[in-house]
């Protein structure tokens, strides 16, 4: 009896430690794939990020990104992702982006293919340079429902 | 001996002793009882050693009977009812570290709730030495541009209750305060401050080289453009 219960604990203790090894490789590769991911930008160089989104049409929406440096930036690139919720995921529908050498950016474009009583909202990743440094900001709207 | 008395006696002559008389001849065996029986049997003597036990089951009883009906008629009442808002509009603050996250919305807002035409407002005071140079509409805001001829400037703008920004904390001193009764955030040093504040229909952000005390001014001094 006194075996099979050391047994299991063994068992026990070598499925915990698995799974926190998983975890930590999973976290890892992670990192290694998105450089951004897990680190908080310093705001070294960025006054302001901001995004927003609108309905400008029947069946289209305006959405836009927006970025101002400090006077230690001297590039900013803006790459704005329109979004829409689909079965729990937030899927990207569209994008634009632009880069401006200078303090201040902003980047707009209209989506005309949204869906009645779709959820829609913006992703903003904005990268702010000075010289061959740069920080990366990522910034979100609220979420609209397209009626 | 009264009448009673004598009534009594001839009862129990005529009827008790009888019935007395029959049931000393009966047989002494066991009975066996049903089950059902037995357990009628102990609930009685449970109910006559315990006289407050058959009150506390029926009220019990009913309370739990009144309980459900409340929950079914309130129930169905809140399914008739469609829920009146799915969002909420204030000033949400997240603060990390080097910077603050700000939205004016929880929830999902209807596209129908945005304004469709902007009620555009327009700051009445602007520091001195400032001059408007630019200003411009999109269909998410409204932006006035400033600049001084010593190279400082200050951007206003207004946007959709959808607007979500950023901004720098880093060395920065940060407070809660008011405008015009509606909550607003600040950030400020020296040279530059930025100020965010919402009024339920639109989220306000103005940022450039003011004095706390300036961008405050500027910020109460909104007015309807005409």
């Amino acid at each position: 009896m006194k075996k099979t219960k050391r047994l299991i604990s063994l068992l026990i203790t070598l499925c915990l430690m698995l799974c926190c090894s998983v975890t930590s490789l999973t976290a890892s590769a992670e990192m290694v794939n998105n450089p951004e991911a897990g680190i908080d930008p310093q705001y070294l160089y960025t006054n302001t990020a901001s995004t927003e989104l609108a309905k400008s049409g029947s069946k289209s929406i305006y959405y836009k990104g927006s970025a101002s440096g400090n006077s230690s930036a001297t590039k900013v690139s803006i790459y704005v992702y329109l979004q829409r919720y689909n079965n729990g995921l937030w899927e990207n529908v569209d994008v634009v982006n632009n880069s401006v050498s200078g303090k201040n950016l902003t980047v707009s474009d209209t989506y005309s293919s949204a869906a009645k009583g779709g959820k829609y909202r913006t992703e903003a990743h904005i990268y702010v340079y000075s010289g061959s440094k740069y920080e990366y900001i990522e910034v979100f709207s609220g979420t609209m429902i397209f009626n | 001996m009264n009448e009673n008395t004598v009534l009594y006696k001839a009862i129990e002559q005529s009827v008790i002793m009888p019935c007395a008389e029959e049931m000393k001849s009966l047989p002494d065996e066991d009975c066996n009882f049903s089950e059902r029986y037995r357990k009628k049997m102990r609930r009685l003597i449970r109910d006559e050693r315990k006289p407050y036990y058959p009150l506390i089951k029926t009220t019990f009883r009913k309370a739990v009977c009144i309980i459900a009906a409340i929950m079914v008629v309130g129930s169905a009442t809140v399914a008739a009812v469609p829920p009146l808002r799915e969002w909420f509009v204030g000033l949400f603050v997240t603060e990390e570290e080097g910077h603050v996250d700000l939205s004016a919305l929880k929830g999902e807002i209807p596209a129908d709730e945005l304004p469709e035409k902007f009620d555009c407002k327009a700051p009445t005071f602007i520091p001195e030495g400032f001059e408007e140079i630019n200003r411009e509409q999109d269909n998410c805001a409204f932006y006035i541009y400033y600049s001084s001829v010593d190279g400082k400037f200050v951007e206003y703008s207004q946007h959709n209750l959808t607007f979500g920004i950023s901004i720098n904390t880093k060395d920065m001193t940060t407070e809660h305060i008011e405008i015009n009764g509606n909550d607003a955030y600040i950030s400020f040093n020296e040279e530059i401050a930025t100020l965010v504040w919402e009024d339920e229909y639109y989220v306000y952000s103005i940022s450039g080289n003011l004095y706390k005390d300036d961008i405050i001014a500027v910020a109460n001094s909104l007015d309807p453009t005409k």
